[in-house]
């Protein structure tokens, strides 16, 4: 009888280590700065508007915000004498029309997209979807002569019909019964422009309301509506909100639609069918093109106001969307 | 010997799905409040394709929801003025698509050609007819703009 020596032999201890290995940091790299570069980019965009700015709001402070003048007057060699710059038609013109364009648009999008996701047949959904989104596609160009061949006529005579019937309201007043190139009209081709982008938006939050509450709604008898009202609507309020800042955005920084449109002048105009109006963006392409070097930097400063103020609205909607925070019933 | 399926004869039943007396119904409710609207757009001061679309989504409207409401209460009452609203809205998208679309077309068929996505402008002349020359040049500085942002 032999005594088996057994050996055990202990292996070395397992390294449990975090320290990711080196294809894992490589690749890590390559996304951070991925996600980084586009933060970057902005970054840069608004360090050169506002280089480039720097001068203007030095010379002009707190006037090129509140003043509505846009004055620049040279000497027969061409310096420079005097400027006066202010944007403040400009914004309120921009803020005025992109407010009416997303007032209109959303209770259009909101029945757009709750007839397609809750009451359109299928045949007739998809070819639906289809269409709105080839709009959202559609080039800034072709609305703005869409608008200005076809829309203008009509337009102006709903603002002749909107002034005489609710003309003693301030803003339906029109004195100079000019109705064409309105701030009005420039609001109506803003809202056929966002309404696409905020109807799939709204669509597809509606799409993920979820089944089991929409067919408990039916269950206990629900009509459609009351559904909606129970289950979709308090489920997508949020979406809804952020669809329609996005097309806020999108109406403040439309540039070409509007040019075409709007009869651009430095007034301050509350009136909305009247055919005067301000629009930042309109403005740089407007000037752009003539404009001397010491223009072009006025020209930079409004394009920051212009990149501020689109921050500024991001913002608010990304607040405004967390306070809604609830999430249905 | 054949065998017989008990079931065969057995229709399935769908009782949510609106019969032919339904739909007969809420198609002469349609036609009757086209009619009307026409009346009143004869009638009144409303005037014009506004004023017939007005009148007519009001008539509609009225004569739906009152139908369901003295039928089967308030809350389908609601449901079809809802019905109603949703589908208005979604007409009222379709339009600025459509008009856009019948414009596009009818105004530029007259320049489509076989050449126009191959030839460029550079032999043109101002007062040249539609169909001479072609976009070739905007086309390929497109594709080349668009190549070199994906790329990217």
């Amino acid at each position: 009888m032999s005594t088996t020596e057994t050996t055990y032999v202990i292996p070395e201890k397992r390294v449990v280590t975090t320290k990711p290995r080196f294809s894992d940091k490589v690749f890590r790299g390559v996304v951070t700065g991925g996600g980084l570069s586009s933060l970057v980019i902005l970054g840069l965009i608004f360090g050169f508007l506002l280089y480039q700015g720097f001068d203007i709001f030095k010379s002009q402070g707190l006037a090129f915000i509140t003043s509505s003048r846009w004055d620049i007057t040279y000497d027969e060699a061409g310096n420079v004498l005097s400027t006066e710059f202010g944007l403040a038609a400009m914004l309120i013109g921009t803020i005025l029309c992109a407010s009416i364009a997303v007032l209109i648009a959303v209770p259009i999008s909101v029945g757009t997209s709750l007839y397609l996701s809750f009451y359109a047949p299928e045949w007739l959904k998809k070819p639906m979807v289809t269409i709105i989104d080839l709009m959202a596609a559609f080039p800034s160009i072709l609305f703005g002569i869409w608008a200005y061949f076809i829309l203008m006529p009509s337009g102006a005579y709903w603002a002749k019909l909107l002034n005489h019937y609710l003309g003693f309201l301030p803003f339906f007043k029109n004195e100079l019964r000019y109705f064409e190139s309105s701030p009005f009209i420039a609001s109506l081709i803003l809202a056929v422009m966002i309404i696409p982008i905020i109807t799939s938006i709204s669509r597809e939050v509606f799409a993920q309301a979820p089944l089991d509450r929409i067919q408990a709604a039916y269950a206990l008898g629900a009509t459609r509506w009351a559904m909606i009202r129970a289950v979709v609507i308090p489920h997508g309020r949020n979406g809804v909100i952020g669809g329609a800042m996005l097309g806020l955005g999108r109406a403040m920084g439309e540039t070409v639609a509007v040019y075409t449109v709007l009869n651009i002048v430095f007034t301050i105009n509350w009136q909305i069918l009247f055919g005067t109006g301000g629009n930042v963006a309109s403005l740089i392409l407007l000037k752009f093109g003539e404009a001397s070097a010491y223009e072009i930097k006025g020209l930079m400063a409004a394009g920051l106001v212009l990149f501020v103020l689109t921050l500024i609205v991001n913002f608010a909607s990304d607040l405004l969307v967390r306070s809604f925070g609830s999430k249905g019933k | 010997m054949t065998t017989t399926n008990a079931f065969q004869d057995i229709k399935p039943q769908r009782p949510w799905q609106a019969s032919t007396k339904d739909k007969l119904i809420s198609s002469a409710i349609f036609l009757t409040s086209v009619a009307l609207a026409y009346g009143v757009v004869l009638a009144t001061g409303l005037s014009g394709k506004l004023g017939m679309f007005t009148s007519f989504v009001f008539i509609f409207i009225v004569i739906t929801a009152g139908r369901s409401y003295l039928q089967f209460g308030s809350a389908l009452a609601k449901d079809s003025l809802v019905k109603i609203l949703v589908a208005v809205g979604t007409f009222l998208t379709l339009i600025p698509i459509a008009s856009i679309l019948f414009e596009v077309f009818s105004k530029g068929y007259k320049g489509l050609y076989p050449g126009l996505f191959l030839r460029d402008m550079s032999l043109n002349s101002p007062n040249d007819p539609a169909n001479v020359g072609g976009l070739g040049h905007a086309i390929l500085g497109t594709l080349i703009l668009v190549a070199i942002a994906l790329d990217d």
